[in-house]
């Protein structure tokens, strides 16, 4: 058997996420542009994200947006166990688990720093 | 033209380039930030890394949906670059800079070589792909899916170590890849490049994300710009000529093996 058709679920979540994610950055520049505070120039995405207003807003969209791809896997490895391909479905974990570690080691470099 | 109208149109462009060809468009991103806004450049490819994730995500919704991005074949393969994006840190430490730029310059000045070598032998390259039926993934599997496997993944651990290592996006070693050693249909081999682009630059995006190397009123408007540009560029890649989508694929090839050569022969 081919296994089941991965199309819909992985592009539903990469369609949905993205609108959502621009979404979000699009109202953040808006607002800023409207009248927030002065630009705070490069900064951490959770001291953004702390700082509360529009850059908060910016930092959220951006933040979900490099989270697209994992959800689309996380999609992809559900289908992939229901049809029983489970070499594959390995794979996307594994590949899942190195986007998590780089998460996990990007959160903690960014906290010490 | 305020700048934020000027950097949405700048993404807009790389969007809909980078989503034509298969490339996260950082290839223009990076110049543009630096050259035309005097961004730093650790700031530059933070922004790009962050853009190529919105041009993957826009360009793959689209091809996924229109079935031209195989996404078994793009988790194979991401599996790959993931790993080679991961080592590239460590790679660099052992390998000087200009001998990685030069044996890189050479693997795509060859790659661009059997391109265009390729167009003058191409066959129904427009056609629907062939289906293997000894494929382990069954009969109505394509049968370029299966096709020198190892070599690919092998070919897409290089991919994502030069993404880590050089700042460039990986597809410009992957759709080759995909296209002349597996023997999938440009369309696709661009297609499945989007996709798994994202995958890859999500790896690095987040390091630069957290550190405080992305500007957000900066970022934001090259983002929106990107989304749209991508959205735009999916949509045309599916009606444009396969001999055309490798033409302009050459000529993105040959400017980064022109990039690379410099490097290699630059001050050291």
């Amino acid at each position: 058997m081919s296994g089941r058709d991965l199309g819909p679920g992985v592009a539903a979540v990469l369609r949905v996420g993205t609108l959502l994610a621009v979404a979000a950055v699009a109202a953040g520049l808006a607002a800023a542009l409207l009248g927030a505070g002065p630009a705070p120039g490069p900064t951490p995405v959770l001291d953004l994200l702390a700082g509360g207003g529009a850059d908060a807003i910016i930092a959220a969209g951006l933040l979900g947006l490099t989270l697209i791809p994992v959800a689309a896997l996380g999609v992809a490895l559900v289908a992939l166990l229901g049809s029983g391909e489970r070499s594959r479905a390995a794979l996307t974990a594994v590949v899942l688990v190195l986007l998590a570690s780089s998460l996990a080691a990007a959160v903690l470099i960014g906290a010490a720093s | 033209m305020p700048t934020e109208l000027l950097l949405v149109l700048s993404g807009l462009t790389a969007g809909a380039f980078g989503a034509l060809l298969g490339l996260g468009g950082g290839i223009l991103i990076v110049p543009i930030l630096t050259l035309g806004f005097g961004v730093p450049l650790t700031t530059a490819i933070g922004t790009s890394l962050v853009c190529v994730i919105a041009t993957s995500t826009g360009a793959a919704a689209i091809n996924v949906r229109a079935g031209r991005a195989d996404v078994r074949l793009g988790i194979t393969l991401g599996a790959g670059t993931v790993v080679g994006a991961a080592t590239g840190g460590v790679v660099a430490g052992v390998l000087p800079e200009r001998i990685l730029a030069g044996l890189f310059a050479a693997v795509l000045a060859y790659t661009a070589f059997t391109m265009v070598r390729g167009l003058r032998a191409a066959g129904p390259a427009d056609a629907a792909p062939p289906a293997d039926p000894a494929a382990p993934d069954g009969p109505d599997a394509p049968a370029y899916r299966s096709h020198r496997v190892p070599w690919a993944v092998g070919g897409s651990l290089l991919a994502g170590n030069v993404s880590g290592l050089l700042g460039i996006g990986g597809g410009v070693v992957t759709v080759p890849l995909i296209h002349l050693v597996m023997g999938a249909p440009i369309q696709v081999a661009v297609a499945t490049s989007n996709f798994m682009i994202g995958i890859t630059a999500a790896a690095g995006a987040y390091a630069y994300l957290f550190r405080g190397d992305v500007d957000p009123r900066q970022a934001a408007p090259v983002v929106l710009g990107v989304a749209l540009g991508a959205a735009l560029g999916a949509g045309l890649a599916g009606r444009f000529r396969s001999s055309w989508l490798v033409l302009l694929f050459v000529v993105v090839v040959a400017y980064v093996t022109v990039q690379m050569v410099l490097r290699a022969l630059g001050p050291g």
